[in-house]
């Protein structure tokens, strides 16, 4: 009866613990999806000083209202492209790619606006975080081969009632719409997105002297979330006296995370913990309760170690029933609770990874076991036959 | 003949409280295969304390116990259980069958951890419960057999693996005359023939025109007793 208990507690502590695992898995699953999405990505530049040389900034012919800047209305300094090479050489970073961020006034009394230059050289990046087709919300993306045409961000699109096949006056030269996009949360984002060269030649005319082979801002992909500080770190010390920028609240959310790793660690520490106290318990206790079989079984001529490993045995046994059964009962109550949540996971999830994760939680079981066997097993192991049987 | 045990000036003594309580002293005596050597004595004398000893269940305070002319107050817990387990087979009063196992599996237990096959330690279990009238009744856990049937399991399992000494301590004390003329006819054949010694504690209940020879247990000595 009492076995059926310990095997209860295993079954218990288990499941419960296979079905916190699992959701805490799953939800730190999506918070890494989400941040990966948002934060592994940021925006590297030098931000200008007034004190230092106005070429750094390109001279521009109308300093008061353009200028190359960077959201929200940080004035930055030219950087030479020939930096993304030491840039994509760290470690941490995933992709690169430089970009030009401009600040345009069009006409005496006309409105200002931003131009960004998509750069088709490091498309992967500028896909990532500044626009990319998943963006479109009508028209085509950049092609092969197109020139002088540019893509619209969806709320300067609204501000100037601007459609496919609109025409946008960059300068002294018009430029037709071929696409509208909402970028949503990216790292950067410009109203009026350029190929490269169009920016180009569209932003050396506004400019005291024309751009070099020169960026205001570098695109950085981090090698994930966890590798974000670091690459922001070294891409600020590429730039010297660089800024990285994540623009999205990405530290806070690795702390975050990080604290949700604490947690589980945390709650996983606290319940083996209990569940080696209650097992071992339990263990104990059959072993008080079997003193006197454990007396008859040293009397007819059994060994001190095989009653330890007798009693080990058994706890294993006890471990691995509880914990096969609390691993699908677990299981199934991580499926209804996710299912009612509506949450979506993936069928690697479910078929793979879930699992595994119950295999470790029932190989952790299993140890368990061992361990709360020792002490009673080793007490059993010691017990004076003589004396047991003389006190019936 | 070499005796098949002899003691030699065994005493025991607990420590209760800080006070010595001495059970017996100097007490020497020798038993040989086919001799039925019955210790009487009143109950708390100390005979099952004795009987533990010989058994190498228990220690001793002092003296020496030769076993087959060998030594054996001095071996290891290890080695003294695989004494028990090879030679010596032991009967209790109480018949002390584990409740939790079957008729089948506390005969068994005899014979586990001792390198014979689980198929092997059925079968020879399976052979003497036969043989001791119960083959109906193998797969019985205690509690669904009778006294009398329960004792026969107590026997078999001492009589499974063949020893050459039976330590039975008060084995008819709580049977009727039936059942304990039962019991002594399954045990004497196996002495009578020469093939076991067998020593029993008992404090009046044994029928003593069984045994070989009779000695009392009395104030801490042992004494020849007259038959």
């Amino acid at each position: 009866m009492r076995s059926f208990g310990a095997v209860g507690g295993y079954l218990l502590a288990c499941s419960f613990i296979v079905a916190i695992v699992l959701m805490l898995q799953f939800d730190l699953q999506s918070k890494h999806a989400t941040v990966n999405y948002m934060g592994a990505r940021f925006l590297a530049y030098q931000p200008f000083v007034r004190t230092a040389d106005p070429d750094a900034i390109g001279r521009p012919l109308d300093p008061v209202n353009e200028g190359f800047f960077t959201e929200p209305t940080i004035v930055t300094r030219l950087l030479p492209k020939s930096l993304l090479e030491q840039i994509a050489a760290i470690p941490e970073v995933r992709t690169v790619a430089p970009f030009l961020l401009y600040r345009f006034k069009q006409g005496e009394n006309g409105h200002i606006f931003s131009v960004g230059a998509y750069d088709t050289k490091n498309q992967d990046a500028a896909r990532r975080a500044l626009v990319s087709p998943a963006d479109l919300i009508s028209g085509a993306f950049f092609r092969a081969g197109d020139s002088n045409v540019v893509l619209v961000d969806k709320s300067y699109a609204d501000l100037w009632d601007l459609k496919v096949g609109s025409v946008v006056v960059i300068g002294d030269m018009l430029y037709p719409v071929i696409g509208i996009t909402a970028s949503h949360a990216r790292t950067a984002r410009a109203d009026v997105y350029m190929l490269w060269p169009d920016a180009l030649a569209a932003i050396n005319k506004r400019l005291g002297r024309p751009l070099a082979d020169e960026a205001n801002i570098f695109l950085v992909e981090a090698n994930g979330i966890e590798a974000a500080p670091v690459a922001m770190k070294k891409v600020e010390a590429v730039l010297q006296q660089g800024h990285a920028n994540p623009v999205v609240c990405m530290l806070p959310v690795v702390k975050f995370m990080g604290l949700s790793h604490e947690t589980l660690k945390l709650v996983l520490a606290i319940v083996s913990v209990l569940t080696i106290f209650f097992a071992m318990n339990s263990q104990w206790t059959t072993v008080s309760e079997r003193r006197h079989e454990i007396a008859i079984l040293k009397a007819i001529g059994w060994k001190d170690a095989h009653i330890f490993l007798q009693i080990i045995v058994e706890s294993l046994l006890v471990a691995l029933l509880g914990s096969a059964l609390g691993g699908l009962a677990g299981y199934v109550g991580f499926l209804a609770i996710s299912t009612s949540m509506g949450a979506r996971v993936s069928l690697a999830y479910y078929v793979i990874r879930a699992p595994l994760t119950i295999l470790i939680i029932m190989l952790t079981a299993l140890l368990t076991g061992i361990l709360a066997g020792l002490l009673p097993a080793s007490r059993a192991a010691r017990t004076r036959p003589a004396e047991v049987l003389r006190t019936l | 003949m070499e005796p098949l045990l002899r003691v030699e000036k065994l005493s025991k003594s607990y420590h209760t409280r800080g006070h010595e309580v001495k059970v017996f002293t100097d007490v020497s005596f020798a038993v040989n295969a086919g001799e039925l050597l019955l210790i009487t004595g009143r109950s708390g004398v100390g005979k099952s304390t004795l009987l533990g000893l010989l058994s190498g269940l228990d220690r001793a305070s002092g003296g020496s116990i030769f076993f087959q002319e060998k030594e054996v107050t001095g071996l290891s817990l290890a080695e003294l259980a695989e004494l028990r387990a090879s030679s010596i087979g032991m009967i209790f009063q109480n018949f002390n069958l584990i409740p939790g196992w079957n008729a089948r599996e506390n005969v068994e237990a005899v014979l586990m951890h001792r390198g014979i096959s689980a198929t092997e330690r059925q079968k020879r279990a399976v052979e003497i419960l036969r043989e001791l009238g119960l083959a109906d009744r193998l797969e019985n856990l205690p509690a669904e057999l009778s006294v009398g049937q329960q004792q026969r399991v107590a026997i078999a399992r001492t009589l499974v693996n063949d020893p050459v000494l039976i330590l039975a301590d008060e084995p008819t004390g709580d049977v009727d005359p039936e059942t304990a003329a039962e019991i002594v006819e399954l045990l004497l054949p196996r002495v009578k023939s020469g093939r076991a010694a067998m020593i029993v504690a008992s404090h009046g209940l044994f029928d003593s025109s069984l045994a070989t020879r009779i000695v009392c247990l009395k104030d801490g000595s042992l004494s020849e007793a007259a038959q």
